[in-house]
């Protein structure tokens, strides 16, 4: 029961995120860019239901905006990551040997290399942008996933099938394809799960920072960067995109613990 | 008569260490011939030499010839050929031996479109065949599950349909009924035999359970650390039992038994 809660409640959340970032497609309650001096620093009104920021730009408008962001850059960070990580686990897991020893090796150094680090070594060399800071979060993330598949391969290439298999001359690709992705599909999937919170963490932390996603576009680090200096005056303006990030974190980590219980071999015995 | 199989002078080795020293047995046509030996014994080995699935760090010398062909050392794409089409086998783990993510019919067409050219759906169809003939229930919708849906005893019905698939001349069965439970061991054994008898397909077995052996196998050989310390017809080998290995063997079964 306390799992679907997990699965359930993270569902919710991304869900709602999802939700919040398609409609501001369509709609947002105000232009989230309109500079307007009269409405400076407004508290919550019925007609601006957040609030306003120091430049009179509302609040709402602009975390919807932002919700698109944060979505955008965990999506082609994520799927960067999953997309070169697990080809490269699962070649390691399949061949063995000395390849398998470079690719991880190369993959613990990668690892080593602090994400935020890159990030800012990026944006140094090709200008702040979202674009740096999706390339920069998705690489960093590439090891997790080699890891993954590569652990999921090994245990599937000691399998009968993959044997018989084997044993009956299917190639390598044919064997990847048909008996490998399918068996570690779920634990890519959890991954990736847990790879778009860290993803919109970091992407948060980068905008921050001032490496990340380049005004006047809306993102929740950079509405939270913009809040600092105004933290005495107006905790407002920081607890509100404070609290959009915490509750998307939230909201994939426990998507990704919840696929993990629907997943795990170990534990569906228990089911 | 010629002998299907030959095995002559069989020695694996890896390392210093000798595993299975100087085996040697024939299995003619059609006949049903039993391993025996406690764990550690170099029975599993010994069938993954004559598959030609040896793990990578042991040697084997000696010979192995099926229908004259020589297997030890014979190329890999002229083994792929064989394995599944002359020679099958079927696993101790119906867990392992069948894919979780892949419908139990398709894994039983696979084993045929591996050896034979036919296309998708006739191959389905002729899986279905194949799993009414190992008495499983349904078998369009058996078919059509995934492996976890199935019970162990049908699992194991679905890794022998799959062996039974190309009717192999020769079918090696690795301890297929140790993880069941007894009841379903005695109709997969049944299976086994029909299997092969229809087919006039020769099985050798592999087992540490003698009552299987007494029930399954014509003629017998104990293996005791890589050596054939005996060998003859069942009722002879275990009625009459010459060697000391084997004679303990058969006072721990019957211990086992009581």
């Amino acid at each position: 029961m306390a799992r679907t809660v997990n699965l359930v409640a993270g569902a919710v959340l991304v869900g709602l995120v999802v939700l919040v970032a398609l409609v501001s497609f369509a709609w947002t309650p105000h232009d989230p860019l309109l500079v307007d001096a009269s409405l400076r620093l407004s508290g919550p009104t019925a007609e601006y239901v957040l609030g306003t920021d120091r430049f009179g730009r509302d609040v709402a408008s602009q975390l919807m905006v932002g919700a698109r962001t944060t979505l955008y850059v965990g999506v082609v960070a994520v799927g960067i990551a999953a997309l070169a990580g697990t080809p490269l686990g699962i070649v390691a897991g399949m061949r063995g040997g000395w390849l398998d020893e470079l690719i991880m090796r190369v993959n613990d150094l990668v690892l080593a290399f602090p994400a935020l680090l890159l990030a800012i070594m990026l944006g140094a060399v090709y200008g702040a942008s979202t674009l740096t800071a999706m390339v920069a979060i998705g690489v960093a993330t590439v090891p997790s996933f080699a890891r993954v598949a590569r652990a999921g391969t090994l245990q599937v290439m000691s399998t009968e099938y993959v044997l018989a298999a084997r044993a009956g001359g299917r190639s390598r690709a044919w064997i990847a394809g048909r008996h490998v992705l399918p068996n570690i599909s779920g634990l890519v999937l959890v991954q990736s799960s847990v790879s778009f919170a860290i993803a919109v963490l970091a992407e948060a932390a980068l905008s921050f920072l001032g490496f990340g996603t380049a005004p006047p576009t809306p993102s929740w680090g950079r509405m939270l960067q913009e809040s600092q200096e105004l933290l005495a005056v107006e905790p407002r303006l920081a607890l509100i995109p404070g609290a959009a990030i915490a509750l998307a974190v939230l909201g994939f980590n426990l998507l990704g613990d919840g696929l993990r219980d629907r997943f795990d071999p170990r534990l569906e015995v228990r089911r | 008569m010629s002998a299907l199989l030959t095995v002559d002078g069989l020695r694996l080795t890896t390392g210093p260490s000798t595993l299975v020293d100087d085996v040697s047995f024939h299995i003619g046509p059609g006949e049903r011939v039993g391993l025996i030996g406690a764990s550690g014994s170099g029975k599993s080995l010994t069938a993954s030499a004559i598959m030609g699935l040896l793990p990578e760090e042991i040697t084997a010398s000696g010979s192995v010839r099926l229908d004259g062909r020589q297997l030890l050392g014979a190329p890999e794409r002229q083994l792929s050929r064989l394995r599944g089409k002359d020679i099958a086998m079927v696993f101790q783990e119906p867990m392992t031996a069948l894919n979780p993510a892949m419908r139990v019919g398709r894994q039983v067409a696979e084993a045929m479109r591996l050896h034979r050219r036919i296309d998708r759906g006739a191959a389905l169809a002729a899986a279905v065949e194949l799993l009414d003939r190992v008495r499983l229930p349904e078998p369009e919708r058996i078919a059509r599950a995934y492996p976890h849906q199935l019970s162990g005893g049908q699992r194991q019905r679905v890794v022998l349909a799959i062996a039974l698939a190309n009717d192999p001349a020769l079918l090696i069965c690795d301890e297929p009924t140790t993880a069941l439970d007894v009841t379903v061991q005695a109709r997969i054994l049944d299976l086994i035999l029909a299997g092969v008898g229809e087919q006039g397909g020769a099985l050798l077995f592999i087992t540490h359970d003698l009552a299987v052996v007494a029930s399954v196998c014509e003629r017998v050989l104990v293996l005791e650390q890589g050596r054939i310390v005996e060998s003859g017809p069942v009722r002879q080998v275990l009625g009459a039992p010459r060697h000391e290995y084997t004679k303990r063997l058969l006072a721990a079964s019957t211990l086992e038994a009581s």
